[in-house]
């Protein structure tokens, strides 16, 4: 954001996403170091929704943890535009997701102690004392966006599918030109999956954000313009018809 | 940054322990607070309770009991001393003022002390506020505590006071009372905050009276107190002198510690006491102090430990933007807060429990504890709310050190 979640103009640039001969080794105790991606590459154009799937293990949550920054590679690159992620220090990794980063988990990781408005509030009090206006009336934009009542109840009452809007509504918060989502419709029938989906895709659409998300549901990666098949840490390209976001491509 | 909504939502995430820890520390806490304000009351005011009893000769005995029974009306048989020395002392230019004291009799349960009516006074130092001060042998004046009316009459019963309330008899004072003696109340002392205010104050010569030993003058008719008659005056469980220096009262003491007399200037005996009881003390404070150190302790570990299991949540956080200062803020506010809500309340508690002690010590003893809460309670609160800032560092550092990637797998 536009740490004041001031309204961001329809059009806009994002840069375009490179992976590149990403390597991740994991060294457990006892064990020798095992290979979790072994030179991954691709790229995510500029408002482009790109899927990855593959078995379980196959290293599509640690793909996206190193694509967030949250994970330092063993070899390889994430560049954001000409920002080379992996070459920033931690403060510059936090400061660059919590401007350019959404993010949704698997387990959404809400604070279920927390109401609906001050869960989507939360990124904006990492470098807020005094909520800005602006940012609460965002806040119940994105809530009401999302099917939410901006003055519901704490987060650990609400149904699943409510907490995976609310999650997801707490990653737009600070407009972030790249969402990041793992498993957004995970454990949801199939109706909630495809309003889960409609929701991500569409409101991404529309502040020209970028996509990467790891799915094994046929629906939301039928409606990705592209999707990675990830499996014994390599990437098998996997062409699929699906939706990619032409007017915010430059 | 405003790390206060996760604060917030750590402290509702541990419901019930959230309050649970923090009255843990209170309550380890309060004990050394309450130790504290009751110590340096008891002293203060039993100090205060001594103001006026300068020098005291009693019959050769135990100093402590003869102070315990003259100035906190603790009641016990003690020898008399001979009451000729009332004559002499009165004759000494050493001497300001001096008073005999004699117990034995209660009324519903208070002590009848007789005296004279110069130290019914306090030397001078106390007016009565209400009626008079006793000018004929059957009457009487009060302390504050006392619940008799002026103009009520009374008759003492001999033996050990044991105090009952106000206006009720018990079938033992029944049983001894003195048919024939009566007093008068004429009279109400103001409140000096010692056992004293709980005291029916007579001349001393009624005293006498009543235990068929004369009056102490030669005459029937006499003035009350002294001059007393030398040949007549009878013997006294204890004298309080007042001297006219401080130079008379050493001597005075020198010169009543032999000859079959006991003097001493009640005070060394209160230092005596304290000295015996900062002993207690300091092994009370060791107690506490350990106490303190184990609540603390324990505690820090039980937060760490949530820090611990708590460190995905830090490290989602994390992921959406936290900084590491983010979260170490966090922890450590939600640590220190339970911690120094926890030290504060007890300072609280601590109060409440010393006044508590102090309302029961009253109530027993009559010894009125001016129990307060200084400065030495408070700085000591506040020193350990600033080690428990510190310790509340520890999880908040461990939870700043974990990797984020590894906590989010």
């Amino acid at each position: 954001m536009p740490a004041s979640g001031a309204a961001e103009p329809a059009v806009r640039r994002t840069p375009l996403l490179a992976i590149t001969d990403l390597v991740v080794e994991r060294s457990e105790t006892s064990r020798p170091s095992r290979r979790i991606l072994d030179q991954v590459s691709f790229v995510v154009e500029p408002g482009a929704v790109v899927a990855l799937t593959g078995p379980s293990g196959a290293g599509k949550t640690t793909l996206l943890h190193a694509v967030a920054g949250l994970v330092s590679p063993d070899a390889g690159t994430v560049s954001w535009g000409d920002l080379d992620v992996t070459a920033l220090p931690e403060a510059g990794r936090d400061r660059w997701r919590r401007d350019s980063v959404g993010l949704v988990f698997q387990d959404l990781q809400l604070l279920a102690e927390l109401g609906v408005l001050e869960n989507i509030l939360l990124p904006v009090r990492f470098d807020h004392w005094r909520m800005p206006r602006v940012a609460v009336e965002r806040a119940e934009q994105l809530a009401s966006r999302v099917g939410l009542d901006p003055r519901g109840p704490r987060a650990g009452t609400l149904s699943r599918g409510e907490q995976q809007r609310l999650a997801i509504a707490r990653a737009l918060m600070r407009s972030p030109r790249l969402i990041l989502a793992d498993e957004p419709t995970a454990s949801l029938d199939a109706d909630n999956s495809a309003r889960i989906a409609d929701l991500l895709i569409e409101t991404t659409r529309e502040t020209a954000a970028s996509i990467l998300l790891v799915s094994h549901d046929d629906d939301l990666l039928g409606r990705a313009g592209r999707v990675h098949r990830l499996e014994g840490g390599g990437m098998r390209p996997e062409l699929r018809p699906g939706l990619r976001h032409e007017r915010s491509v430059p | 940054m405003n790390p206060w909504p996760v604060v917030i939502a750590d402290l509702r995430a541990l419901r019930w322990v959230a309050w649970a820890a923090p009255l843990l520390v209170a309550i380890a806490v309060a004990l050394g607070v309450a130790i504290s304000a009751q110590e340096t009351a008891l002293r203060r005011s039993s100090a205060q309770a001594a103001d006026d009893f300068d020098l005291l000769i009693g019959a050769p005995g135990s100093h402590t009991q003869l102070v315990l029974t003259t100035v906190y009306l603790q009641p016990e048989a003690i020898p008399l001393v001979d009451g000729a020395i009332l004559n002499a002392l009165a004759g000494d230019e050493r001497v300001r003022a001096a008073a005999p004291i004699a117990f034995g009799d209660s009324v519903r349960g208070h002590p009848v002390i007789g005296t004279t009516a110069e130290f019914a006074a306090r030397w001078g130092r106390a007016a009565p506020s209400e009626g008079r001060l006793f000018a004929r042998e059957s009457e009487a004046v009060v302390g504050a505590d006392v619940g008799l009316r002026i103009g009520e009459t009374v008759t003492p019963s001999h033996g050990v006071a044991t105090r009952r309330p106000a206006g009720t008899d018990g079938e033992d004072e029944a049983r001894h009372r003195h048919e024939g003696a009566r007093y008068t109340v004429v009279g109400r002392l103001p409140r000096f905050g010692t056992p004293w205010d709980s005291a029916i104050l007579v001349p001393i010569e009624s005293v006498w009276e009543t235990h068929g030993l004369g009056n102490g003058h030669a005459t029937e008719d006499a003035r009350l107190g002294p001059p007393f008659d030398a040949a007549r005056v009878p013997g006294v469980p204890a004298i309080v002198v007042k001297p006219r220096a401080v130079a008379d009262a050493y001597g005075l003491r020198a010169q009543y510690r032999q000859g079959g007399t006991v003097a001493f200037f009640p005070a060394e005996v209160l230092v005596g006491l304290y000295a015996a009881l900062g002993d207690v003390r300091d092994v009370l404070v060791v107690a506490t102090t350990l106490n303190d150190v184990l609540v603390f302790t324990a505690t820090t570990m039980l937060l760490l430990a949530l820090a611990g299991l708590r460190r995905r949540r830090y490290a989602v956080l994390r992921a959406l933007g936290a900084s590491r200062s983010y979260i170490l803020m966090s922890v450590w506010l939600g640590a220190a807060l339970i911690l120094a809500a926890g030290c504060l309340s007890g300072l609280v508690l601590g109060g409440l429990a010393a006044w508590l002690v102090g309302h029961l010590v009253e109530q027993r003893t009559g010894l009125a504890l001016a129990v307060g809460i200084g400065w030495p309670e408070v700085l000591g609160v506040l020193g350990l709310v600033l080690i428990g800032s510190l310790m509340a560092l520890l999880p908040a550092v461990a939870s700043f050190r974990t990797p984020v990637g590894d906590s989010l797998r």
